[in-house]
Parts: C-alpha cells; structure tokens; sequence
C-alpha cells in the first residue's frame, strides 16, 4: 500500500474558487463605493438647503475644506489657516485657470469662523466658492 | 426429487437459459460533454448584485449638494456707502435682516427680495449677501437659500465683517447671544 497523492480521491482535490472570487469582488465593490467617501473629508453636520444644484466632481489640484465645529479648517486631511491656505490656493491657481473650490462647513459655525477662507481664497483670486449643502428633506 | 445443482426457482426469476452471453465491457457513462455557456450559475451574480443593491440605498440618503457663490472683488466696501439701484445687499446680523441697509422681517424678506429681483433681466439678478462675524452659518446659508430661490442668478459673498449701518454707531451686535 503506498501512498500516492495522485491517485483517485488523492491529495490534489479541486478547490472551488467561486466563493472566493464572489468575496473578493464584493470587496472590490464595497471599496469602490466606500473610497470616494472617504475622500469628502472630515465629517460635519451639514446646514439644510433647497436650492441646492448638484455637486461638481472634484478633480485633481481643487480645493477641498471643512470647517469642523469647533472652527478648525481642514483641508483633506491637514488643518491650515489663512495664511498657509491663501499660499495654497495661489499656488494651486497658478497651476490651472479655473480651480473649485468646495466649503464643507458645519452648521454650528459663524460666520466668523468662515471669514478666514473667504479672505485667503479672495486673496488668491479665486472668484468661486460652493457650500456643501443637504437636500432639504432628506433624512 | 435429487435433482443435483437444482434449486427451487423463484416466481419472478427469468428461465435459465443456455445460451451464451458475450462478455461485455461495463459500460462507463460519461458527463456530457459541456458547451459554453450551456448553463451559467446565477448565484454569485445575484449575491454582488443584492451586495450592491444594499450598499447603495445606505449611501443614497445623504446626497449632497452645493451652493455656488462669487467672492467679489474690492467695490463692496464703497458699495455699502453709495448703493446704487441695481444692487441688492442682505446684510445678516445674527437673526436680523436687512435689504439695502433697510431692516426686514424674516417673513417678509423673501417677498421683498423677490420684488426687487422681478422683471430684471437674468444677469442682473445678483444679491450680495454680508454678515457679521457672530452671525451662524446656518442663517447664511437660509438667505442664500431664499436668495436663490426669489430668482437670484447669482449671489455674492462679502468676505469683510460687515455690520447693520445702525450697528456702525456703536450698537452692540448682540453676539453674546450665539
């Protein structure tokens, strides 16, 4: 009696690979979904609006903030004030004509808090700035 | 009844015959031999799909959208001092409101925007929006809102701290109320 892996009912059985590629595409789709999302930035409670229109993708080189509720502006993932984001934003300028710029701000802010990127952004010529906004009656 | 090698038979059992079958090889029955595509397995399909489906209506809800304003240049300032017909100033003040440099109710600012902006040409439908640093985001935004939805094309956003031209006079704001 020896033993062969070869023979029948040996060694070298089938592996089912289908539901292994079943997970791993459902994790690539979860990832898929998911990563954008992370992308927004920080999270805040965002104020309600009706006249909303839809967001414009944001491409390489456009500015992305959130001001938090305590008042921090972030931008990604790095807290800047006016001096180093008006820095930012001339230097992003430079580099394309039209940059867009997306405000996520808390609803608890003040204006106050928001004065810093209105002033660093018009000190770096850019004429356009959109707040982020939910739909009115959505959850 | 000696009857060598004979054994009773059966009911049912077939008449002993003499005659000689041919040794057969067994037969091995083959898996028919598979076509593409003959028949797909729709389960994994229908599981990614559900996976989806599900994923989906959890991000859904918290659809976003965006208010687009301009941050114009340095006119405001004077702005302020000689406002000309054309122009449409809000000026946001904690909860006050005020047109012009003119006080309005809350209610009625809608309405009175919307008067002001009616029969004017598409593009001439702008309104600057200013507000003092106490003011809550949350108040600006409503105004744009509003602003927007009287028929504004496009609103402007003073970047400077701007008070009420009553408040210039030394009247407290009213921030301690925030």
């Amino acid at each position: 009696m020896q033993l062969s892996p070869n023979k029948a009912g040996g060694l070298k059985a089938d592996i089912n690979v289908t539901p292994l590629v079943d997970v791993v595409l459902v994790l690539l789709i979860i990832f898929m979904v998911v990563t954008p999302l992370l992308k927004k930035g920080r999270e805040v409670a965002l104020p309600q609006a009706q006249s909303g229109a839809a967001q414009k993708e944001l491409g390489q080189g456009d500015l992305l903030l959130t001001v938090a509720s305590d008042g921090k502006i972030w931008l990604e993932q790095e807290v800047v004030d006016e001096e180093r984001l008006t820095a930012l934003a001339k230097e992003r300028k430079r580099e394309r004509r039209y940059l867009e710029v997306m405000v996520r701000a808390d609803a608890d802010v003040t204006l106050g808090q928001l004065r810093p990127v209105m002033k660093a952004l018009k000190r770096a010529d850019v004429t356009n700035m959109s707040f982020a906004v939910l739909k009115k009656g959505a959850p | 009844m000696t009857g060598k090698g004979r054994r009773p038979r059966y009911i049912d059992e077939p008449p002993a015959t003499d005659v000689e079958v041919p040794w057969r090889p067994p037969r091995i029955k083959l898996a028919p031999v598979s076509r593409p595509g003959a028949d797909i397995n729709v389960t994994p399909l229908v599981d990614v799909v559900l996976v989806l489906l599900i994923i989906f209506m959890v991000v859904t809800p918290t659809e976003e959208e965006a208010l687009t304003v301009q941050l114009p240049k340095e006119q405001t300032t004077d702005q302020q001092e000689s406002i000309s017909l054309e122009q449409v100033l809000v000026t946001v003040a904690g909860d006050r409101l005020a047109i012009n440099n003119k006080p309005v109710e809350r209610g009625a600012y809608f309405a009175s925007l919307r008067n002001m902006l009616v029969g004017r040409e598409p593009d001439e439908r702008i309104v600057f929006i200013a507000g003092t640093d106490a003011t809550p985001y949350a108040a600006l935004v409503e105004v744009i809102d509003a602003a927007r939805q009287a028929g504004a094309t496009s609103v402007g956003l003073v970047a400077e701290n701007t008070p009420l031209s009553a408040e210039k006079e030394g009247v407290d704001l009213g921030g301690s109320a925030l």
